[in-house]
C-alpha cells in the first residue's frame, strides 16, 4: 500500500512531486474572508504599532503607510490566485518593514516597492491564468490597486468627501469595466490599452477613464445587436465630450473609429487637422508648437514600440491614434494622450514573437511610474521621470522601435525551415535593454559627505559649513536641502552659494536658488500651497518627501557639473547674508561626484 | 567532451569571466558591503542554473520559468539599486537592499527544493543526491559575503581564526608571535588580545584555550583564499549536516521523502542552522560528526544479517551472517562511526559526553557485540586520557579553563536545570523558538512521538541527555557570546527529523495555518538576522536587539512578555505550558481528517485515508465536498492573519498590563546621564544584578501602568560612595515626591519599600539622585530594579 506523497518519478506531473501538494480550489466564503482578514489585520498591526509610537511625526508615517499597505493588500487579495502567497507575505513583509525600519522616506520606499512587487505577482499570476479573457472580477481590483499606488498621496489624511471617493473608487471601477468590456473583443490589448491610459495622469482621472469608456462604449457599438444596448452605448461614447468639449472629442473620435474606423480616421484627420491649421478654433488652444509636442508624441514609440507593426487589418485605428495624438496638442492635461494611446494600443498584434516584447515594455512602465509616483518620490510626472531614467527620450523611442523591428525579423528568420533556431527571447531582449538603458543612465557612486539623516542646518547664527575634501578630482556636485521659512522667497533668489577650492585659491562656485534647486520644505501644507497659488507661483518639484503630520514635506535637489573634471580639497556651503533672519537652509546630503 | 558538460564550462567560463571583469571595473569602493555580493553573482547564477539543469537530468521537476524570469528580474533592480543607491540617498538602503537580495534567494530556495522532490522518489534513498549539499552549500555563499563583510568575527570565532592562522603559517599551535604581530588584522579589523583563562606555556607562551581540530581542518583553505577560503570551508561543513539530516530521515521515516524533504529544508535553511553557516563553531563539525556515527550506527541495525561486510575479515563476515543480531564492524564502521566517535572530544572535551553515548549505541545497535565496542571504549579512553594528560601538562588544568565541580549535578538547583532547559528553547534572545518560531512544531511532534513511541525520541533523548545535563545548568546555558541555540545546536538534525511524522499531518486547518503563520514570523525574522547579523549576538541581559529597539519607539517594556531565562519573570515560566497546550490544540484543530498519507509506522485513521484518497483520485463530486471542508489558502491566509492580530495586540497589551516590575538599565526608561551596570561584556554576566549607575545630579523615568490606585515601591540598589558626603536618591511619581533613599552600606545591595502611596494614573516613575558634589568622583547608587506592588 501507498502510504506516502505521491510518487514523483521521472516524468511526475508538478502536483505530485511537491512537498506540499495542494488543493487548489476556487474561492469560497471562507477564503472571502480569509482575503479580507488579512489586510484588515496587517492595519491592525501598523495602526496599533503608530498609536504607541513615540514619535509623532513617525506614527503619523505609520499610520499613512497602513492605510496605504492596505488598500493596496485589499487589491492584491482580490487578484492573487490560491494560495495567495503574495498577499500573506506581502502583508507581513510590509508589516515587518513597518516596525523595524526606521521612519522616513526609507521606510515608505521599502513599503511602495514592496506593495508594487505584491500587486504585480498577483496581476501577473492571475493574467496569466485567465488571459485572452479578462473578467471584471480581474480588471476591476487591478485597476483599484493601481489607483492606490499612483494616487497614494490621497490617502493621507483623506477626506471622506464624494471627490475623493470617486477618485479613489469611482474612476478606477469604471476604467475596470471599461478594460474587461474592451478585452472582450481585443483579449490582452485591452490591458495594454488600459496601461497606457493609466500612465499619463498618472492613475484614473476623469479624462484617462473617460477616453478608455469611450473605446469601450465605441466597441460594444460594434458588437451590440439589440437598440437599447446601442443607445447606451452610444451615449456612453458622447458622455466625455459633455465633460470636456476637447479631450471628449479626442476620446468619442476614438470610440467611434473602434465602431467604424473609416469615420473614425475622418474625424481623427479633421480634429488634427483643426490642431495643426492656423485658422482653427483647436489650433488657438494648442499649448505650443508642434515641436514642443514631440516628447508627448515620442511617448507612442516609447510605450507601444510594437505600433510599427500594426495587426493586418487594424491599420486604420493606428492612424486615427496617431492623428488624435497630434490633435492632443490642443487639449490641456496630462492625460490628453490618453485616447490616442489606448487607441493605438488596440491596434497592436495580439499574438506572435513582439507580443511578449511589447508586454514587457508597458509592464516595466508601470512599475516605474507607480515608484515614482507614490511616496516618498511623489513625482508630478513620474511617467516622464520614469522614462528619463533610460536616457534620452528620442533616442530610447529609436531604439525601442529598432529593437522591435529586429525581433520581429528574427521571428521571420526562426519561422524559416532551415533555421538553427526556433524561438525569440523577445521579453528578455526587451528586459535586457531596458536594464542596458537604466545602468548606462545610471551616475556613478558618489561620496556622501554627511551622515545620512543628520541633516546641517545653516541660519542667521551659523552661516557657513566647510568641509576639507582628501585631493581628488570633482566631476559634479549634489545637493540635497530644504529652506525653512522660505515660500517668501520670490523665486530665483539665492539662498547660499556653493564653493570649492583648491590649496592654489583656485575655485568654483554655484548659486543655490530658492524655487529652482532649492525650496520651501512645507511646499505641501494647504496654507502654504494656497499662498504660492495666489501669487501665481508654482514650487519647484521635491526631490524625496516624508510625512509631516497631515501633509507631505519636501526636500529638493540641485546637481552641478564641473566639465572638465577638477581637483578641489575644500568645499563651502555659505548661506547669503541678505536673506530674511528667520530663514534656515538645511543640508540633508552634500554627494561630491567623482 | 558531451554537449551539456560543454555548455556548463561555456556557462561558468562566461561567469568567471564577468566576476573578473565586475572585480575590475565595478566603480564601488572596495569597503562597500554590495561589492563582493555583485562580484561573485553571475557566478552564483552559473551555479544555481547548473544544478536546476542537473537536477533535471536526474529526474527533478523543471522549475516555473516565469518564477526565474520574476527572479532574474529582481536581481537586476537590486543589482541597479545597489550600485545607484548613494544616488538615491536613502538612509537604510543597505539593509533594506540585502534583505531584498535575501528574499529572491529565499523565494529560489523554496522553488528548487521542491523541483528536488522527485530526485528522492517514493522512499528515501540511501545516499541522497549531492544537489542536496550544493543546495545549502550555494545557499550559504551566497550570503556569505554580506554576512562576513557586515560582521566581524567574534565570541571564539576569532580565537579559532587566529589558531588556524597560526596552523597554516607557523605550522604550530603558539599564538606568542601571532599576538604580537597582530595577525588578528588578517581577518578582522579589531584588535583581540589572549582570552582570560587561555593557557601559558612553560616558558611564556601563549596558547589558546580552543582545541586544535577544527582550525586545523580549516587551515588548507585558509591558506589557500584567507578567512573567505576558512568561512567557504564551514559553509561546506554547515551543508555536509543539513545533507546528512536528509540521509538520517531514512532511519526514522523512509516512506515519507516529501516531508523530510520539508524537514531537511527547516533545517537547513531556516535559522539557527543558517546563521552558524558563515561563522566559526565548534558546535556544526560536532553535529557533523554524531550524526555521521549516528547514521552508521542505525544502518548497524538496518544491515541484513546475510550481508556481506565489505573490508570485513572472512571470520567477521560469517559472524555477521550468522547471527542476526550480532554485527560485527568493518572498515565502513570503524570509519563511519569509530572515527567520529574519536575525533568529538579533540574537537572539544565536552563532546565526550557525545561520544560515551554513540559508542553505548554503537553497542546496542550492532547486537551487543562485544569485540569492537571494547576497542573503541579503550581508544576513546586513551583520547580522552590524553587530552586531560596533555591539559594537565601543558595548562595545569585538566579541563584547561574549567574544574570538576562543574560536573557535579548535586551542585546544581533544580531550577538552574528548568531555566536552563527551557531557555535553550524558549529564551527570547538565545532560544530556538526566539530564533525561529517555526521550530515551534516540536510542541506536536513531540507529542506524536511519544503517543508512537517512536524510536527517534529514544535515540535523541540517549544522544542528548547526558550533555545537556551537564551544559544546561551552567550559568553560561546559552552559550556565552553567541548566536542562539549554540549549545544544542548538535540535536538540530534530530529536532528537524522530528518533525517529519507530524508534517505528514498537516493538512488539517489548524495545521495548515499554524504552518503559514509561523513560517512568515519565521521568514521575517531570518531576514533581519541575516540583514543585521549582529543581532543574534545578545547580550546576556535578558533582552534582544529587536525588542530593544521596539521599546525605545514604543516607550514599552515588551520584553517583559517575553521570555527570558538569563532575567527570570513570569512569561519564563508561562510560556513554555501555554504553548504546550495551545500549539498542539491549533494544531489538530480541524481534525475532520488528514488529506496527507499516514505515517510510516503510525496508524492513521480510516476516514483520513479515505480522504487522501480521494483527494487523489476521487469523482468530482466528493473531491469538491473535500475541498470545500479543507480549503487550504483560506487555512494559510487565517494562519497570517492570526499572526498579524497578535502582532497589533502586542503593543496594546504591554500599554495595559500593569507594571509589576521595572528594570531600570532597559531602554524604555528615560535617562539623563549614568551608564550601565556591569559592562555588557563582561564574562559570566548572568552572575551579575544588571543595573543602572546613577550619580548625584541624574534622574530616570519609567513609564507606568497603574495596576490600581495604590501601589507599594521596593527599590534594590547599592550606593557607590566616592566622596565623604550624604547621597539620597529621590523617589517621584512623576512630579510628586514620593520618598526618599539614603543608602548606608557602601557596595552592598540593599532593598527599600515605600508605602504604599496613591499613584496617579499616566504618571511616570521619576528616580533622582541628590547630593553635595565636591570635586572628584560623584557618589552614586546601582540601581537594579523595582518591583510595583498593587493594592
Amino acid at each position: 500500500m501507498r502510504d506516502s506523497l505521491p510518487t514523483a518519478g521521472r516524468g511526475a506531473t508538478a502536483h505530485e512531486g511537491a512537498p506540499f501538494p495542494e488543493v487548489d480550489s476556487t474561492p469560497n466564503a471562507a477564503a472571502v474572508l480569509a482575503r479580507l482578514a488579512v489586510p484588515l489585520a496587517a492595519f491592525a498591526a501598523m495602526a496599533s504599532f503608530a498609536a504607541r509610537e513615540l514619535d509623532r511625526g513617525g506614527a503619523a508615517e505609520t499610520g499613512y503607510l497602513a492605510v496605504l499597505a492596505t488598500a493596496a493588500l485589499l487589491a492584491v487579495g482580490a487578484l492573487a490566485p490560491a494560495p495567495a502567497f503574495e498577499l500573506g507575505l506581502g502583508a507581513v513583509l510590509a508589516t515587518t518593514a513597518v516596525w523595524s525600519l526606521p521612519p522616513g522616506p526609507s521606510r515608505g520606499a521599502v513599503v511602495v516597492l514592496l506593495l508594487a512587487v505584491c500587486l504585480g505577482v498577483a496581476a501577473a499570476r492571475r493574467l496569466a491564468r485567465t488571459l485572452p479573457e479578462l473578467s471584471v472580477a480581474v480588471a476591476v481590483p487591478l485597476a483599484l490597486g493601481l489607483q492606490v499606488l499612483l494616487r497614494g498621496d490621497l490617502l493621507l489624511a483623506p477626506r471622506l468627501d464624494l471627490r475623493t471617493v470617486v477618485a479613489l473608487v469611482g474612476l478606477p471601477v469604471a476604467a475596470g469595466l471599461a478594460t474587461a468590456s474592451l478585452a472582450r473583443s481585443h483579449g490582452g490589448l485591452a490591458l495594454l490599452a488600459a496601461a497606457g491610459a493609466v500612465l499619463l495622469a498618472p492613475g484614473w482621472n476623469v479624462a484617462a477613464t473617460l477616453a478608455l469608456v469611450a473605446l469601450a462604449a465605441g466597441d460594444l457599438l460594434s458588437r451590440a445587436k439589440s437598440w437599447p444596448a446601442r443607445a447606451a452605448a452610444l451615449a456612453l461614447l458622447l458622455a466625455p465630450i459633455a465633460w470636456e468639449p476637447r479631450a471628449g472629442l479626442l476620446a468619442a473620435a476614438a470610440g467611434l473609429a473602434l465602431w467604424r474606423p473609416r469615420w473614425g480616421l475622418l474625424a481623427a484627420g479633421v480634429l488634427a487637422a483643426a490642431s495643426l491649421l492656423p485658422i482653427a478654433p483647436m489650433a488657438a488652444l494648442a499649448t505650443g508648437s508642434l515641436a514642443a509636442w514631440l516628447p508627448s508624441l515620442l511617448l507612442l514609440p516609447l510605450l507601444l514600440p510594437a505600433l510599427v507593426l500594426p495587426a493586418p487589418d487594424r491599420w486604420p485605428w493606428l492612424a486615427a491614434g496617431f492623428l488624435l495624438a497630434v490633435a492632443a496638442r490642443a487639449v490641456p492635461g496630462p492625460a490628453a494622450l490618453a485616447a490616442p494611446l489606448a487607441l493605438a494600443a488596440l491596434a497592436l498584434r495580439p499574438a506572435g514573437c513582439v507580443a511578449p516584447f511589447q508586454r514587457v515594455w508597458p509592464g516595466a512602465a508601470v512599475l516605474g511610474t507607480c515608484l515614482l509616483a507614490s511616496y516618498p518620490w511623489l513625482r508630478a510626472s513620474p511617467l516622464s521621470a520614469a522614462l528619463d531614467l533610460v536616457g534620452p527620450r528620442a533616442l530610447a523611442a529609436v531604439l525601442a522601435v529598432a529593437l522591435a523591428l529586429a525581433v520581429h525579423g528574427l521571428e521571420t528568420l526562426a519561422a524559416r525551415p532551415q533555421a538553427s533556431f526556433r524561438r525569440v527571447p523577445s521579453g528578455l531582449i526587451a528586459a535586457g535593454a531596458i536594464f542596458l538603458g537604466l545602468l548606462l543612465h545610471l551616475p556613478a557612486p558618489a561620496r556622501p559627505l554627511l551622515p545620512l539623516e543628520n541633516a546641517v542646518k545653516l541660519d542667521a547664527a551659523r552661516p557657513a559649513w566647510e568641509i576639507e575634501l582628501p585631493p581628488q578630482r570633482v566631476a559634479g556636485l549634489v545637493v540635497d536641502s530644504t529652506l525653512e521659512n522660505g515660500a517668501a522667497l520670490p523665486p530665483g533668489t539665492t539662498v547660499a552659494l556653493v564653493r570649492f577650492s583648491d590649496r592654489a585659491g583656485n575655485a568654483t562656485t554655484w548659486p543655490l536658488r530658492a524655487g529652482e534647486g532649492t525650496g520651501e520644505w512645507a511646499t505641501r501644507r494647504p496654507d502654504v500651497a494656497r499662498r504660492l497659488a495666489a501669487a501665481g507661483r508654482r514650487p519647484p518639484e521635491g526631490w524625496v518627501s516624508w510625512v509631516a503630520g497631515g501633509f507631505f514635506g519636501q526636500r529638493y535637489r540641485e546637481a552641478w557639473r564641473l566639465a572638465p573634471p577638477a581637483l578641489f580639497t575644500h568645499l563651502r556651503v555659505e548661506r547669503e547674508s541678505g536673506l530674511p533672519a528667520d530663514v534656515g537652509l538645511a543640508l540633508f546630503q552634500v554627494e561630491v561626484q567623482r | 567532451m558531451k554537449r551539456p558538460a560543454l555548455a556548463a564550462a561555456a556557462l561558468f567560463g562566461a561567469a568567471a569571466l564577468a566576476s573578473a571583469l565586475l572585480h575590475h571595473y565595478l566603480p564601488l569602493p572596495a569597503n562597500d558591503p554590495f561589492r563582493r555580493t555583485l562580484v561573485v553573482l553571475p557566478l552564483l547564477l552559473a551555479s544555481f542554473g547548473a544544478l536546476r539543469r542537473q537536477g533535471e537530468r536526474l529526474g527533478g521537476r523543471p522549475l516555473a520559468r516565469a518564477g526565474t524570469v520574476a527572479e532574474v528580474a529582481a536581481l537586476g533592480l537590486l543589482a541597479l539599486l545597489a550600485y545607484a543607491r548613494t544616488y538615491l540617498g536613502l538612509p537604510w538602503s543597505d539593509e533594506v537592499l540585502a534583505a531584498g537580495f535575501a528574499l529572491v534567494l529565499a523565494s529560489r530556495l523554496a522553488r528548487q527544493v521542491m523541483a528536488l522532490r522527485p530526485l528522492l522518489g517514493a522512499t528515501l534513498p540511501d545516499r541522497p543526491s549531492a544537489l542536496f549539499f550544493a543546495l545549502p552549500l550555494l545557499a550559504y555563499l551566497a550570503i556569505l559575503p554580506w554576512s562576513a563583510g557586515h560582521r566581524e568575527p567574534d565570541g571564539d570565532e576569532p580565537f579559532n581564526l587566529l589558531l588556524t592562522y597560526s596552523l597554516a603559517y607557523d605550522f604550530d599551535a603558539d599564538l606568542t608571535n601571532n599576538y604580537a604581530a597582530g595577525d588578528w588584522r588578517h581577518f578582522m579589523s579589531r584588535p583581540i588580545a589572549p582570552q582570560p583563562g587561555d593557557p601559558v606555556g612553560p616558558h611564556g607562551e601563549l596558547f589558546s584555550r580552543h582545541n586544535e581540530l577544527l582550525p586545523l581542518a580549516l587551515a588548507p583553505a585558509y591558506r589557500l583564499a584567507g578567512k573567505a577560503g576558512a568561512l567557504a570551508t564551514m559553509a561546506a561543513l554547515t551543508a555536509a549536516l543539513a545533507w546528512m539530516t536528509l540521509r538520517l530521515a531514512r532511519h526514522y521515516a523512509r516512506e515519507l521523502p516529501g516531508e523530510a524533504l520539508a524537514a531537511y529544508a527547516l533545517v537547513a535553511f531556516a535559522p539557527p542552522l543558517l546563521l552558524y553557516s558563515y561563522q566559526v563553531w565548534v558546535e556544526v563539525p560536532a553535529a557533523l560528526l554524531a550524526m555521521l556515527a549516528l547514521d552508521h550506527i542505525l544502518y548497524l541495525h538496518r544491515r541484513p544479517a546475510d550481508q556481506p561486510i565489505p573490508g570485513a575479515p572472512p571470520k567477521e563476515r560469517s559472524e555477521a551472517q550468522g547471527s542476526r543480531h550480532n554485527v560485527s564492524w568493518g572498515r565502513k564502521e570503524w570509519l563511519g562511526i569509530g572515527l567520529p566517535v574519536l575525533l568529538l572530544p579533540l574537537l572539544k572535551i565536552r563532546f565526550l559526553l557525545l561520544a560515551g553515548p554513540l559508542l553505548a549505541m554503537g553497542w546496542w545497535h550492532a547486537g551487543r557485540s562485544r569485540r569492537p565496542v571494547w576497542i573503541l571504549a579503550l581508544l576513546l579512553v586513551a583520547v580522552a586520557g590524553g587530552i586531560l594528560l596533555h591539559n594537565s601538562l601543558l595548562y595545569a588544568n585538566p579541563l584547561k579553563i574549567h574544574s570538576w565541580q562543574e560536573l557535579e549535578l548535586n551542585r546544581y538547583s533544580p531550577e538552574a536545570f528548568a531555566l536552563g532547559g527551557l531557555g535553550l528553547f524558549y529564551d527570547a534572545a538565545f532560544g530556538l523558538f526566539g530564533c525561529a518560531p517555526l521550530w515551534l512544531l516540536l510542541l506536536p511532534a513531540a507529542l506524536l512521538l511519544l503517543a508512537r513511541r517512536s524510536p527517534l525520541l529514544v535515540h535523541l533523548a540517549v544522544l542528548t541527555i547526558p550533555y545537556f545535563l551537564i551544559v544546561t545548568p551552567r550559568s553560561e546555558w546559552y552559550g556565552g557570546w553567541s548566536p542562539p541555540f549554540r549549545y544544542a545546536l548538535i540535536a538540530l538534525p534530530m529536532l528537524g527529523l522530528a518533525l517529519v511524522p507530524l508534517l505528514a499531518r498537516r493538512h488539517r486547518p489548524g495545521a495548515r495555518a499554524l504552518l503559514a503563520g509561523l513560517a512568515a514570523l519565521t521568514l521575517a525574522l531570518a531576514l533581519l538576522w541575516i540583514v543585521v547579523p549582529g543581532w543574534t549576538y545578545n547580550f546576556a541581559h535578558g533582552r534582544t536587539y529587536p525588542l530593544d529597539r521596539l521599546a525605545e519607539r514604543l516607550d514599552l517594556d515588551l520584553a517583559r512578555l517575553f521570555p527570558s531565562s538569563v532575567r527570570p519573570r513570569a512569561a519564563t515560566w508561562v510560556w513554555p505550558p501555554v504553548t504546550f497546550l495551545l500549539v498542539p490544540l491549533v494544531w489538530w484543530i480541524g481534525g475532520r481528517g488528514s488529506v496527507g498519507p499516514r505515517a510510516a509506522t503510525g496508524s492513521a485513521p480510516r476516514p483520513a485515508l479515505a480522504v487522501a484518497e480521494t483527494i487523489r483520485g476521487a469523482p468530482p463530486k466528493e473531491r469538491s465536498e473535500v475541498q470545500r471542508s479543507h480549503h487550504p489558502t483560506a487555512a494559510y491566509l487565517w494562519g497570517i492573519a492570526g499572526l498579524l492580530v497578535a502582532a497589533a495586540i502586542l503593543p496594546i497589551a504591554v500599554a495595559r498590563l500593569p507594571t509589576r516590575v521595572i528594570e531600570l538599565e532597559d531602554p524604555q526608561v528615560g535617562k539623563s546621564g549614568g551608564h550601565l551596570y556591569p559592562e555588557p561584556w563582561v564574562i559570566e554576566r548572568t552572575l551579575y544584578r544588571g543595573g543602572w549607575a546613577l550619580r548625584v545630579g541624574e534622574r530616570l523615568s519609567a513609564p507606568v501602568v497603574p495596576g490600581g490606585r495604590r501601589v507599594r515601591l521596593i527599590l534594590t540598589g547599592e550606593l557607590i560612595r566616592n566622596q565623604p558626603v550624604p547621597f539620597t536618591l529621590d523617589v517621584y511619581a512623576g512630579d510628586r515626591l514620593l520618598g526618599a533613599w539614603t543608602p548606608r552600606r557602601q557596595r552592598a545591595w540593599e532593598t527599600v519599600a515605600l508605602g504604599p502611596v496613591d499613584w496617579p494614573a499616566g504618571a511616570p516613575l521619576v528616580l533622582a539622585a541628590r547630593g553635595p558634589h565636591p570635586p572628584g568622583d560623584l557618589n552614586g547608587a546601582i540601581l537594579d530594579r523595582v518591583d510595583l506592588d498593587w493594592k
